[in-house]
């Protein structure tokens, strides 16, 4: 190992569940950002499935449109 | 094994105040003696046969008395050692201050010279024990601090050193046996200068060169342990003590493994937000007041393609609007799957003049954020709803994917941050409640 990650490597074994949470947590922000996945809030007002099922509008001017942003398509 | 059981002295010393017999141990080195019974002090060469002299006397016997047998043998700071004297001093300058120091000598003679160790002394103040022995080297000018400054560093240890205190002592009561008269020891000028678990001090008398000590903390229950007593025995501990070490002894790796971390985050930050951000369409349309009998309007984007997985950014803007509004819900549609997003926003300006000054207020602008938006060919359906009465709006939409996304990275720095920031707090709460006892608190604020 070389010498400069010599203090990393005792720091780690000294707070091990610790280290292994930070790990967790970059491998987890990493795989956020590169999906685009923000974790906190989406914009998104709808409650759709994946495959486009029937969903409701959760927030906004839903008296006025309801429901309508599912399947207009061209 | 320890043997608390006090062994038979060496010889017996005759108060000559009240005739009590006292044990002595060390023939050859005790010279002061406290008698238990009329707290009177004295001077003897025991086993000559020459009569006691009195030097002095303690009015009153202190509580709650000595915590430890005096003649008990044990084995401390390497050492088996017989607990042979025990005072009760305080400060001059203080007087609520006190505190107990008990003489520990060796059981048995040892071979040669006494060893540097000696005295050795166990000092119990507020239920928190000290291991005191004769500082092997003491410090002198190490590095850009002197012993003269409040704090400097070891250059051996690299334990770093704090002025603690500095008083002179005053001897309250004494009991059992001294090789020196401690009576002499009111007239030392007495720094301390602490960094747990170790509390160093210096004993000055007159211009001479002071004489270093170096004490180490014990637990109460490692010195209920080592005589063999209940640790209920013992005083009750109280606050926290000058050299009692603290929680998050760990805590230079924990900063080491905590700086790693966030270099890592943001390193892995910069390199997502490195991929360029890629405009996926902008378009401008024209809203106006829906015909007679529609309720709504609806207008179609381009369609347009997202490559993979990505956060869109869409951003609405109203050049021309003033002293109205639009309010439009934004539908993005998956042309494949059918799958939806939507958000809706208001766009509302206004301005004018009061007073011969002018003002606005509200925003041509609105923004949103789509998260996880999968790959796939897409389109927008924007349904706008203008001011009834007002002219025809331009509204303009434009969306970009691979929006870098920072709310993550604070959210992720503040998870990285919470275990670093609780053992900080602990360990500044621990030695706020040290240093209150001390006339050079680090902590305290000016008032």
């Amino acid at each position: 190992m070389p010498d400069f990650l010599r203090p990393y490597w005792l720091a780690a074994r000294t707070w091990p569940l610790y280290t292994g949470l930070v790990l967790l947590l970059l491998l987890g922000f990493g795989w956020l950002g590169l999906r685009g996945t923000r974790l906190l809030g989406d914009d998104n007002e709808t409650a759709e499935t994946a495959n486009g099922g029937a969903g409701n509008s959760l927030t906004g001017r839903g008296g006025s449109h309801g429901g309508h942003g599912t399947f207009y398509h061209k | 094994m320890n043997t608390p059981a006090p062994a038979t002295p060496a010889a017996w010393v005759t108060c000559p105040q009240c005739a009590t017999q006292l044990p002595c141990y060390n023939l050859a080195s005790s010279r002061y003696f406290g008698c238990f019974n009329c707290r009177a002090y004295l001077w003897a060469v025991p086993g000559t046969g020459d009569k006691a002299q009195r030097r002095d006397g303690f009015k009153t016997a202190r509580q709650p008395g000595p915590s430890l047998p005096l003649g008990a043998v044990v084995e401390l700071g390497g050492y088996r050692c017989r607990l042979t004297g025990y005072q009760v001093r305080g400060e001059k300058d203080d007087r609520t201050a006190e505190w107990r120091e008990y003489q520990l000598t060796p059981a048995a003679p040892l071979p040669g010279d006494l060893p540097l160790d000696f005295p050795l002394q166990l000092a119990e103040y507020q239920g928190h024990w000290l291991l005191i022995r004769r500082a092997l080297a003491f410090p002198a000018k190490i590095g850009p601090y002197s012993v003269q400054d409040k704090e400097w560093q070891d250059e051996t240890t690299g334990q770093h050193y704090r002025m603690w205190h500095r008083y002179r002592p005053i001897i309250r009561e004494a009991i059992g046996e001294f090789d020196w008269d401690i009576l002499e020891d009111e007239q030392l000028k007495i720094k301390e200068y602490t960094s747990p678990p170790y509390l160093l001090t210096s004993e000055q008398r007159g211009q001479q060169k002071p004489t270093w000590y170096l004490a180490e903390y014990l637990e109460p229950a490692q010195v209920a342990a080592t005589f063999s007593l209940d640790y209920i025995d013992l005083p009750e501990r109280q606050g926290v003590g000058a050299a009692q070490l603290g929680p998050g002894r760990q805590w230079p790796q924990l900063k080491r493994l905590t700086t790693a971390a966030v270099c890592l985050l943001t390193a892995t930050q910069l390199l997502i937000s490195w991929s360029p951000t890629a405009p996926q369409v902008t378009q401008q349309f024209t809203v106006v007041e829906p015909a007679a009998g529609a309720t709504t309007q609806m207008m179609v984007s381009q369609a347009f393609d997202v490559k993979s997985s990505t956060a869109l950014e869409i951003a609405l803007e109203a050049p021309d609007l003033t002293n109205h509004w639009v309010e439009a819900t934004v539908s993005l549609v998956n042309e494949q799957t059918g799958r939806g997003y939507e958000f809706t926003r208001s766009l509302e300006y206004y301005e004018g003049t009061e007073d011969g000054e002018h003002w606005s207020e509200g925003n041509r602008t609105a923004e949103a954020l789509l998260s996880a938006v999968p790959s796939g060919r897409y389109h927008f359906n924007i349904y706008p709803t203008v001011d009834p009465g007002t002219s025809a709006a331009t509204l303009s939409l434009s969306a970009t994917a691979g929006t870098t996304l920072w709310s993550n990275y604070f959210l992720a720095l503040c998870g990285l941050a919470l275990l670093p920031f609780v053992v900080w707090w602990r360990r500044r709460d621990f030695e706020e409640s040290r240093w209150v006892n001390s006339d050079f608190n680090p902590y305290a604020t000016a008032e």
